[in-house]
């Protein structure tokens, strides 16, 4: 699902389990889309930053939840108050005080301010924590001063008069103030794409294409040149006989660039996009965002998606279809326009398009036999299409199509070729 | 699988039926020879079929690691892989490239390797 508030999409588990488990109130919307990091507890994987949470998806824990849990935020960002007087152990509680002494940290949480009861019926323990101070006097990052009280995984902030329904309590920001402290990551300056196909491999820095038909044992480099740009979403190829092909794209214009080899002479050819006058739900802003898959094909086909969106815009794919080795392109548009898409011919007239149309979150293949033109849903026998499944980039191998799936991704599921 | 160009596809041949990614897994494909990660987020292990996913059997590959993206397949022994899974350690809004690696098998899928990639200069 795209949420057009933060321009970022949640999916499969993650999505299911912020559905279920709080929705926006709880979580707020997602800062990120789903990735491979390290959250500061040490943990590697699959992740997503959303504005009240940490997603991370551990395989096995949880099946009733989705295997998701939640990063301890709270700690984290109070790690450097340990000795301020609200995270010291509490006194006695006054008389007639409703409250629970948690001694595994040890804080009270009480009735007064609602966040006792806000705790009970809205996640608990494995959705906020333990508490880890007392409610306190104090001010977020966002400026909202008031009565306030820390967990582990998040703030609970007392606002008289909000939302009765909820106790009056909303939370505070912890995702996106995780995410302004972290440190700068210094992404590796090197390969920005990198792919493999047979005995081929490649990578693609800013200014240099990488090339080896031997499984890297060899290298090749080629300059790129002026005019093309190479950056993340940058799609590139590198054909068994060592013909190099890129495409790099903006909301208005891609760039495809080919050579014989990393020798030979190579061509820049720029392809004008068209894109619907009305686009659906959302216009484009060109050059905010950048993908280019390049699909799988046999000799002479090169098919690749462009792929635009800005910040407050879903993604919008277009296809891009050679018959002539990259001399010259047709453009087609996918299913719907609205929609993440890859792609793979088996000749100039027959192929498939895979992705979630209008951006729905539910994953499907379409086929067509005139080039691209017109789509028709393939028939897909025994593939569950749901919001729990996924469907991988199309591969062409000889005549045949290969498409993985996972279905019921996150509840026991299984993983398939079609 | 289709081979009329994807307006049919055959029943699904299940390759791995256990807990699996959120993302889909990464295949790669040398005539009837498929190679499967099941879990590209974990790695750990592939699955190899020889005649075209009718059957199938896991390989454990313990220097796979997670992060998995592409699968590159040149015969029935040798393989490149592609990670993208050290982008992005600590993460920093608009950290979206991934610092890639590369590893290679000769074995099988076996045993991974590292391969160095030149630097730019």
């Amino acid at each position: 699902m795209y949420f057009p508030e933060t321009g970022h999409t949640a999916g499969h588990g993650f999505l299911v389990f912020w559905q279920h488990f709080g929705g926006v109130a709880v979580f707020g919307y997602p800062l990120t889309d789903e990735f491979h990091g390290c959250d500061p507890q040490g943990w590697c994987g699959t992740m997503q930053y959303f504005q009240r949470a940490l997603f991370e998806w551990h395989p096995g824990s949880d099946a009733a939840r989705y295997d998701v849990e939640l990063a301890l935020l709270g700690d984290q960002l109070t790690s450097s108050q340990q000795a301020d007087p609200q995270f010291q152990p509490p006194g006695p509680l006054p008389p007639g005080a409703s409250c629970i002494m948690f001694s595994q940290t040890p804080h009270y949480l009480c009735d007064a301010d609602g966040f006792l009861p806000y705790w009970r019926q809205f996640g608990g323990l494995l959705t906020f924590g333990y508490p880890i101070s007392e409610p306190f006097g104090g001010c977020d990052p966002q400026g909202w001063c008031g009565t306030m009280q820390w967990f582990q995984r998040s703030l609970f902030e007392y606002h008289p008069g909000s939302d009765p329904a909820r106790y009056n309590v909303e939370l505070g920001l912890v995702g996106t103030e995780a995410m302004a402290t972290q440190p700068a990551d210094a992404v590796t300056p090197g390969a920005v794409t990198v792919g493999a196909a047979g005995n081929a491999v490649w990578a693609v820095t800013a200014s240099t294409f990488l090339s080896s038909t031997d499984q890297g044992a060899q290298w090749a480099k080629t300059t790129l040149p002026t005019g093309v740009t190479t950056g993340p979403g940058t799609a590139a190829a590198v054909s068994p006989a060592g013909a190099l092909w890129l495409l790099s794209a903006n909301g208005s214009t891609a760039t495809f660039y080919q050579a014989a080899s990393s020798a030979s002479a190579r061509t820049t050819t720029n392809i004008t996009l068209t894109w619907p006058a009305t686009m659906p739900g959302s216009s484009l802003v060109p050059a905010s965002e950048r993908v280019a898959t390049f699909g799988s094909s046999p000799a002479g086909i090169v098919t690749a998606v462009v792929t635009a969106g800005g910040a407050k815009t879903a993604p919008l794919s277009l296809v891009l279809l050679s018959t002539d080795g990259g001399k010259t392109f047709q453009q087609q548009n996918p299913p719907t326009v609205a929609g993440n898409w890859t792609t793979a011919f088996t000749s100039a007239s027959d192929g498939v398009i895979v992705g979630d149309s209008n951006n729905s979150g539910i994953q499907a293949v379409y086929a067509t036999t005139d080039g691209g033109a017109t789509w028709q849903a393939a028939t897909l026998p025994g593939y569950q299409a749901s919001a729990m499944s996924a469907l991988g980039t199309p591969l062409v191998a000889g005549s045949r199509i290969y498409v993985t799936a996972n279905e019921a991704a996150n509840s026991g599921g299984r993983s398939d070729v079609l | 699988m289709s081979s009329d160009g994807g307006t049919t596809f055959t029943a699904p041949e299940t390759i791995a039926e256990t807990t699996p990614d959120p993302n889909p897994p990464v295949i790669g494909v040398s005539g009837t020879t498929i190679w499967l990660v099941p879990h590209p987020d974990q790695g750990g292990t592939i699955e190899t079929s020889a005649d075209g996913g009718a059957t199938s059997q896991p390989v454990a590959a313990p220097s796979l690691k997670g992060g998995v993206i592409g699968l590159g397949l040149a015969n029935a022994s040798d393989a490149a892989v592609w990670l993208g899974q050290s982008g992005c350690q600590t993460f920093k809004t608009n950290c979206s490239a991934p610092s890639a690696v590369l590893l290679a098998t000769t074995d099988g899928g076996q045993q991974w390797q590292p391969v160095t990639v030149p630097t730019q200069n």
